[in-house]
């Protein structure tokens, strides 16, 4: 099964769950969850947030893919740290788009290349008119 | 060749610093300064991931950095140099290096300095933070804060007796 874990500065992934339930109906909280970061928090506290809901998901047996607001930010960096201790995978610069997208095809993404198909498709999805 | 911002950092190379100090001293190097620092792969991916493409990165320890100050071996025109911790800035300064001035605007809650003291979200400072800013400010080097760089600078000792 995959698992997704949403990662932004502030409240932005609770804000993006909250807008994903809005289009894509109730979401089953042990498959996605989202952890916020305050501006008061340490890396160490927004690390530690995210591996409890981690371990929860069971990497070792679901595909776990954590998405982050913004390459190198904390929040992709205290997921990046906690890859080199479990095995997932991290989508940086997620948006709305995405999030649908795979929200409704989750558990047909089970590899790194579905996973590029998605960003390419995130990518496709922004467009000035 | 010019060190145009000395900052402590704990966070080192990250947003704040890369969308705002960078780009408005429109620097084309970082230095990030820490003993442990230097030898952790992982945090030196993040920061390659973190610096703007064309900027260069070199991560090195107090007593490298001593020695690229001696030899003035930078490699950009413009170098902002991030300390990760206070004890950093003590340790370079004590190998010679001449700092005029230092953004304070980044310690952070941390779990190896549990009896720190929140001044506000990027001040978190015990009782040695604050004897050794008390050095530096002896020693004639100016400290003040700043978080992003749109604001204005406001001296230390606006946020925090020391």
């Amino acid at each position: 099964m995959t698992k997704v874990i949403l990662v932004a500065h502030g409240e932005l992934g609770s804000s993006f769950l909250k807008s994903v339930t809005m289009i894509a109906g109730e979401q089953n909280p042990d498959e996605i969850a989202a952890v916020n970061f305050s501006p008061d928090d340490s890396r160490d506290d927004l690390q530690a947030r995210i591996e409890e809901i981690l371990v929860k998901f069971n990497p070792s047996e679901n595909h776990v893919v954590i998405c982050c607001d913004l390459k190198a930010g904390s929040p992709f960096n205290a997921s990046f740290l906690l890859s080199k201790k479990y095995p997932l995978h991290i989508i940086s610069g997620m948006n709305l788009p995405l999030l649908l997208e795979f929200i409704l095809m989750k558990d047909s993404f089970e590899d790194l290349d579905s996973l590029n198909g998605l960003v390419d498709l995130s990518k496709d999805s922004i467009s000035v008119m | 060749m010019s060190v145009v911002l000395y900052k402590i950092d704990e966070r080192l190379v990250h947003g704040q610093v890369v969308a705002s100090f960078a780009k408005f001293l429109s620097c084309d190097e970082f230095i990030v300064v820490n003993d442990k620092v230097a030898y952790d792969e992982d945090q030196i991916t993040l920061m390659e991931l973190a610096v703007p493409a064309g900027s260069e990165l070199q991560v090195v320890t107090c007593a490298e950095y001593a020695d690229i100050v001696k030899t003035n071996d930078f490699w950009g025109k413009k170098t902002i140099v991030v300390f990760r911790y206070l004890t950093d800035v003590m340790k370079v300064v004590e190998l010679g290096v001449k700092i005029d001035s230092l953004n304070c605007a980044g310690f952070f809650q941390n779990k190896e300095k549990p009896n720190a003291v929140k001044y506000n979200n990027n001040l978190f400072l015990d009782d040695e933070d604050k004897a050794n800013l008390r050095k530096l400010a002896d020693m004639g080097i100016e400290l003040y804060y700043q978080l992003t760089f749109p604001m204005q600078k406001s001296p230390l000792t606006s946020q925090v007796k020391f």
